[in-house]
């Protein structure tokens, strides 16, 4: 421990309550700067403590918390100030967030911050609370050495030190305002620091106003369209007649140097989402202005190349996925049991077909950035994912030092994972880069459909090996599943796969399968299949010809849709009850029981993220239990012409389980179309930390899944995304809205993400109520194209 | 040289006729709490008022306006002080913010003329601008416990 606490102020007389304090001339601690009024006078300005670097405290008694992960809607920076303002013992009315610059220095200290995957607070939740607690010994300590009391003696409460013996107490601000701190936390301090007990909590748990919200309802929020700096110029994109594989030949730009004012010139460039995703040419016409760089843009002419192989459509893309379940052998990423050995002997089969649609994120802020070079450094302002990571990409496409590459963190006007994809921040810095002046580039509505990273299609063969010789126990006759499914990842890489001898085994055996980041998620479900093998086939035709992204919820949404219909079809073809099939094959076996609460010898529990699994498959029954109950499940009170229908999930996956059901309620107009009236959803994030934001996001997710179900498809046509804008890519509107009948639940340890894990809860509980009204078993997405049901 | 009344301000503005309104707010006056979502008026993100008329800024050429009362966000309220910006904190409406000025003049325009709407009026009022946070939930709570309190004759 780095400790040294100096003590400018003397101690002379204590009296009750911290105005009684007097100090003998209390030499102010801080650092003297010039006084430009009377430069023979310094100013004296205090020092901020910043114990980590996480949070700065001021003598104002303001304390600052610096959020690395990005905003993007799920206000995470109140989370995050809420669990320090916990520990640290803050007045919550004195905290405030802010949003820090990334460079090399900055991550030294902080590490990789990525924002993804629903998993800031997870992350962040122990580090956070850690740091604080700390920082809460050295102001407890600084407080009774600047009373004269015993620090054993002392208690801290709302950014106070009491001294309970003598009665009398100081506030962080006088503190920090009398003394100087020089700490910083080390990080063997960190691990054996004591946090408070649950039952002690007043800020986390609290539902507190957002402190981002108020600037979102006066336009006074910037957002990364609204940067600007001085003497910057525009870039229009104007792209390939190919997602992907095209490349320019000539650029003509005759007309719009002479008619449009303000025109510059239009740059060849090459550029891409992320490293590995697939590369494409785009010419960049810039202007003076973003009204006369799209005019110019009408009038420049760029000759393309089109490979004929690039020239492939939404059918092309569904044969091959189902070629590739049906001829290739795939790669395992889960095996339980011998489900080989079951189906060899079966009997009987139970086979069912699944298909989802791409998907865009659709954001209503399109990407855009601005890159200006100050003194040899390029400075990006831009709402993206990751700044840290971005500084490699910006480097390795400018050819420069990482230390050259400073990103300044803007708002997001939503992303979805649309903005972990940062081709526009390339093409800003290469512009800059090439006219020597700050550019920012813009996409359109138009350009950031041709341009996107959509959600991939997918294909699902799941089958079940039914043996009714000796068992009577319905979710005993399923010998076997095997889920066969064909999609493409949001970015390259290996993901880890596993083999169990036995659903009974705790450990098994890891290995990694390439090609599979977020599409196999959810496919690792927590069901007591005695035997189970889960094949993913990449589709690489699929990434060659679009480069696919991480889309909310990643491949939970088809994961989980095939797998939660197929147990439908399953306790439909078995006459059991759907949601009876699921309690019985949730009792938490093996690996479904989740990490140990406690360790053999102590009756303590284990905190920390590596316990966000504690109780697992006997959490999903729960919140089974409790969102059929609220919904009523099976009541005759239920008008004719609806149904309900369940589902289960634990999104993002075992890392992030949110464990959640919901029950759907439909009901069939006259032309047969299908409503929902009511979703609800029972999920248990183990512990929030924010109930009102965990609704929010809980809300936003389940209209999202509603969403996706019923309308959201783009469509590739001739190696180019269809849809151009909001007129043919349909999303819901404020229009028939279920009502949404939402249950926290907070039976864990430590808490799970909550920004899309419910999303995926959606399109299975709606056809699964659609099968339970009319019989009909709707086995592809979007439902559009199914309805209306004659 | 013609000019643009903006939020009971008057701007001089140097860009060509048929320049939508939106980009001259935002990159000329630097209003930029009018978004730009999909330049077709087809999401309601760069709504304002155009003499106390909800509109779609992209929609519409400079020239149409030069005598008209704009109203972006930034001039419904000096602060948060308007009761829809009031009552969008109350219901913690905004996630990620980005179209809630958009929502918000087009809300206040509608109660301005309704100010007893129905449910079904809401919706219908507000069918055009989108939220890919999908909040419309609060969306519509916070218009219904506006349009019921007696904060209705400030909107």
């Amino acid at each position: 421990m780095k400790s040294e606490i100096s003590r400018r102020g003397f101690l002379i007389s204590s009296t009750v309550g911290a105005t009684g304090l007097l100090f003998a001339r209390p030499s102010i601690a801080g650092t003297t700067v010039v006084n430009l009024l009377d430069p023979g006078s310094p100013l004296v300005i205090p020092e901020n403590f910043t114990p980590s670097v996480w949070f700065t405290m001021q003598s104002s008694g303001f304390t600052n918390v610096h959020i690395f992960k990005q905003e993007i809607g799920q206000h995470v920076g109140t989370a995050f100030a809420q669990i320090v303002a916990e520990e640290l013992e803050l007045d919550w009315d004195k905290v405030a967030i802010d949003y820090p610059s990334m460079d090399i220095e900055v991550r030294g200290e902080t590490g990789q911050q990525n924002t993804g995957g629903s998993m800031s607070v997870i992350q962040n939740f122990t580090p956070l609370a850690q740091a604080a607690a700390v920082a809460r010994g050295f102001l407890r300590d600084a407080g009774a050495d600047l009373m004269g009391s015993a620090p054993e003696d002392c208690i801290v409460k709302a950014g106070k030190v009491i001294d309970t013996l003598y009665e009398q107490e100081i506030s962080y601000a006088e503190i920090l305002s009398q003394t100087s701190l020089n700490l910083e936390i080390q990080p063997e301090e960190l691990a054996s620091v004591q946090l408070k007990a649950r039952a002690d909590y007043k800020i986390i748990g609290q539902s507190v106003p957002h402190l981002d919200i108020p600037e979102k309802v006066n336009g006074k929020a910037r957002y990364g369209l609204d940067s600007y700096v001085p003497n910057m110029v525009y870039g229009k994109v104007s792209l390939a007649p190919t997602r992907l594989g095209s490349s320019i030949l000539s650029i003509k730009d005759q007309s719009a140097r002479e008619e449009i004012p303000g025109y510059i010139r239009t740059l060849s460039l090459n550029t891409e989402g992320m490293p590995g995703t697939g590369r494409t040419d785009v010419a960049l016409v810039m202007a003076e202005s973003f009204p006369a760089a799209m005019k110019a843009e009408k009038l420049v002419d760029v000759e393309w190349e089109v490979p004929e192989s690039q020239l492939v459509s939404d059918a092309d893309l569904y044969t091959e996925a189902r070629r590739l379940i049906n001829e290739e052998k795939g790669e395992s990423f889960l095996e339980v049991g011998d489900s080989a050995a079951e189906f060899k002997n079966a009997v009987e089969v139970v086979e069912a077909t699944y298909q989802t649609a791409m998907i865009e994120h659709a954001a209503l802020e399109p990407r855009s950035a601005l890159v200006q070079n100050i003194d040899g450094r390029y400075h990006v302002y831009a709402g993206v994912h990751s700044p840290s990571r971005l500084i490699d990409q910006i480097s390795a496409e400018l050819r420069i030092d990482p230390s050259q590459v400073v990103c300044h963190p803007m708002l997001m006007g939503g992303s979805f994972g649309d903005k972990i994809y940062t081709d526009q921040v390339v093409l800003a810095a290469q512009a800059c880069q090439v006219l020597g002046r700050p550019v920012k580039v813009i996409l359109t509505r138009e350009d950031q459909f041709n341009i996107g990273h959509p959600k991939p299609i997918s294909q699902h063969t799941l089958r079940a090996a039914i043996d009714r010789s000796q068992m009577t126990l319905p979710a005993k006759q399923i010998a076997a599943v095997t889920h066969d499914f064909a999609s493409a990842p949001g970015s390259p890489g290996p993901v880890g796969a596993s083999v169990y001898r036995s659903v009974l085994d705790i450990e098994g055996e890891s290995r990694a399968i390439q090609q599979g980041r977020g599409v196999v998620s959810g496919s690792d479900h927590w069901y007591d299949f005695e035997n189970l093998s889960v094949n993913y086939h990449f589709h690489e035709m699929m990434a060659r010809i679009v480069p696919v992204g991480f889309v909310r919820t990643v491949g939970n949404f088809f994961t989980v849709y095939a797998v939660e219909s197929f147990i439908d079809e399953l306790a439909h073809h078995l006459e059991t009850d759907p949601l009876d099939l699921r309690l019985s094959l949730l009792r938490g076996k093996g690996r479904n029981r989740g990490v140990e609460a406690r360790s053999k010898d102590s009756d303590e529990l284990i905190h920390g993220q590596g316990q966000v699994t504690v109780g697992g498959g006997q959490r999903l029954a729960n919140v089974l239990k409790i969102a059929a109950g609220q919904a009523n499940y099976g009541s005759p009170l239920l008008p004719r012409n609806c149904a309900q229908g369940v589902s289960i999930a634990a999104a993002e996956g075992r890392w992030n389980p949110t464990f959640a059901a919901c029950v759907a309620d439909v009901e069939s107009t006259s032309g047969g179309d299908i409503r929902v009236r009511k979703l609800t959803v029972a999920a248990d994030v183990g512990l929030a930390v924010n109930p009102d934001g965990v609704r929010s996001q809980i809300e936003g997710s389940l209209m999202w899944g509603l969403s996706s179900t019923f309308y959201e498809e783009t469509v590739l046509e001739n190696g180019r995304l269809k849809e151009t804008n909001f007129d043919a890519y349909k999303w819901q509107r404020n229009q028939d809205l279920p009502e949404l009948d939402i249950h926290i639940v907070e039976n864990g340890v430590h808490p799970s993400g909550s920004g899309e894990n419910t999303l995926s809860l959606v399109a299975p509980a709606v056809c699964n109520a659609i099968q339970a009204l009319t019989g009909k078993r709707l086995r592809s997405l979007p439902l559009k194209h199914h309805l209306p049901l004659v | 040289m013609p000019k643009l009344n903006v939020n009971n301000k008057s701007y001089v503005v140097n860009a060509d006729p048929d320049t939508p309104l939106l980009w001259v707010l935002r990159e000329e006056l630097r209003l930029t709490g009018t978004k730009f979502g999909c330049g077709g008026g087809h999401c309601g993100a760069c709504t304002v008022h155009v003499n106390g008329e909800a509109v779609r800024s992209c929609q519409l050429r400079i020239d149409d306006v030069y005598d008209s009362y704009i109203t972006t966000i930034e001039g419904l309220s000096p602060g948060v002080d308007h009761p829809l910006q009031r009552a969008w904190i109350e219901h913690q409406v905004p996630q990620c913010g980005y179209c809630q000025s958009g929502q918000i003049m087009q809300a206040a325009a509608f109660l301005r003329r309704n100010a007893n709407p129905t449910d079904e009026e809401i919706e219908s009022a507000m069918r055009g601008n989108l939220c890919r946070c999908m909040t419309y939930h609060r969306i519509n709570l916070a218009i219904k416990s506006v349009a019921d309190s007696s904060d209705i004759q400030d909107v």
